[in-house]
């Protein structure tokens, strides 16, 4: 029984470090402004990928996206962009690069998000284990599992969404404090200078008449 | 037997510890990378790295360099040290978070010897894991003799217990921008009516200044 588990968990192992080409990585980045920020991974032909990525704060919250495979050559390249995605089967063997510019904005910093999957999600259980065609209530634990995950995927999105419009909202929230006692600082300043300013023309006018009139 | 748990004790170890074939970037020797996180509480996150020094006469990187170490400091959202470690070239490190909101994981290099040679580059392949990715089945499977059925049904119930962590902290922060907006509110109300009186009392106050004054001056 125990030698059973103990089998199975190998094999599992096993599978897991062969399908080691397969996995996501998500990362979340702060782009400073003028700056460049590259990513590689070592792909295997024919598998399958997909590079999503979204900016969470920043500026006019857009930023420029590339691509290239492993002999240069450009599979996808946009310019400010917000938001996208871009799936593509893995033409050769190599090193592939996707970069995101920040160099054309002077003074904003950018944080953004990407989610880079390569391959399918490995099996839980290797194929060769089974002797015969999954159960019915293994199928549908596979399609729930689908289910939860394109939730979760669908989760991510809206809290990045949702985390650029709370850093807008707090960021009009301090804007408005600041900009209302300026204008009633300016406001008392220009007042109090414009009756200094006037008193001082009607001064000058009255030293001079009386040395005319004497 | 023996040979089989000593197989499966081998295959976990090295699965522990190496992101297999991670993404990697590159970094200066001094540089400092960091990257944001932004969880519920109750969180486990595991990160796995590996770095590689760029060697000059070779032109390439080198497998391994011992010596080299990396500094992991992690943040909680009160910007408050969790986590300050130096590890190996080779690493893992792992928290759990106490608090929901944007946790920051930094890293650099400890190379202050390093720092003779300029320009050195350092690449380093990252592997973050977030909640429910963290778990590792094979090895649940084993400790909790779980059929596939059972296994499986174990990870859908950490997938909606993550899903559930979610959405309690969507309804925190979705508070947390309702209070943004109605301070917002209730700013601009004030200060439109302060700024309003402040206009009509500096006129008042400007006329009669004015008043006073000519008439001290014999002009009106």
């Amino acid at each position: 029984m125990c030698n059973g588990y103990i089998r199975v968990l190998v094999q599992v192992l096993c599978a897991h470090l062969l399908c080691g080409w397969v996995h996501g990585s998500e990362l979340t980045f702060e782009l400073p402004d003028n700056a460049k920020q590259c990513f590689y991974e070592d792909i295997i032909i024919g598998t399958k990928c997909t590079l999503e990525f979204q900016v969470v704060t920043g500026g006019h919250y857009d930023v420029d996206c590339r691509l290239e495979d492993p002999d240069g050559a450009v599979l996808y390249k946009e310019m400010k962009k917000q938001y996208d995605s871009f799936t593509f089967n893995a033409p050769k063997n190599g090193t592939y690069k996707f970069c995101f510019s920040n160099e054309f904005s002077t003074f904003t910093h950018k944080t953004v998000y990407f989610d880079f999957q390569v391959g399918d999600d490995p099996p839980l259980f290797p194929n060769e284990n089974r002797v015969t065609a999954l159960t019915q209530m293994e199928s549908a634990c596979v399609s729930i599992h689908e289910a939860l995950k394109s939730v979760i995927d669908y989760q991510t999105h809206f809290r990045l969404r949702e985390a650029q419009g709370r850093s807008r909202a707090e960021d009009l929230n301090t804007r408005v404090a600041f900009w209302s006692i300026g204008e009633a600082v300016i406001l008392l300043v220009v007042s109090i200078s414009q009756v200094v300013l006037l008193r001082s023309f009607f001064s000058d006018k009255k030293t001079t008449t009386t040395r005319v009139g004497s | 037997m023996t040979s089989l748990v000593s197989c499966a004790c081998f295959l976990i170890s090295f699965a522990w510890f190496v992101p297999s074939n991670a993404l990697y970037f590159h970094i200066g020797e001094t540089e400092k990378k960091c990257f944001i996180e932004e969880i519920p509480d109750e969180t486990m996150v595991i990160g796995k790295y590996r770095t590689q020094l760029w060697d000059k006469q070779t032109n390439s990187y080198l497998p391994s360099t011992p010596g080299l170490g990396m500094h992991v400091e992690i943040k909680d959202p009160d910007t408050k040290i969790i986590l300050s470690r130096q590890y190996g070239s080779d690493g893992r490190f792992t928290f759990t978070s106490h608090t929901p909101g944007e946790h920051q994981i930094c890293l650099h290099s400890n190379s202050t010897k390093m720092a003779l040679f300029a320009g050195g580059k350092l690449r380093v392949h990252l592997d973050i894991q977030v909640g429910e990715h963290t778990n590792n089945y094979p090895e649940i499977a084993a400790k909790d003799k779980l059929t596939e059925l059972q296994l499986r049904v174990r990870q859908l119930l950490d997938q909606v217990e993550q899903i559930q962590k979610e959405q309690n902290y969507q309804r925190y922060r979705e508070e947390r921008f309702r209070m943004t907006s109605e301070s917002t509110n209730q700013r601009v109300l004030w200060w439109s009516i302060a700024q309003t009186f402040i206009l009509i009392i500096t006129g008042i106050w400007q006329m009669r200044h004015l008043k006073s004054f000519f008439e001290a001056k014999k002009l009106v």
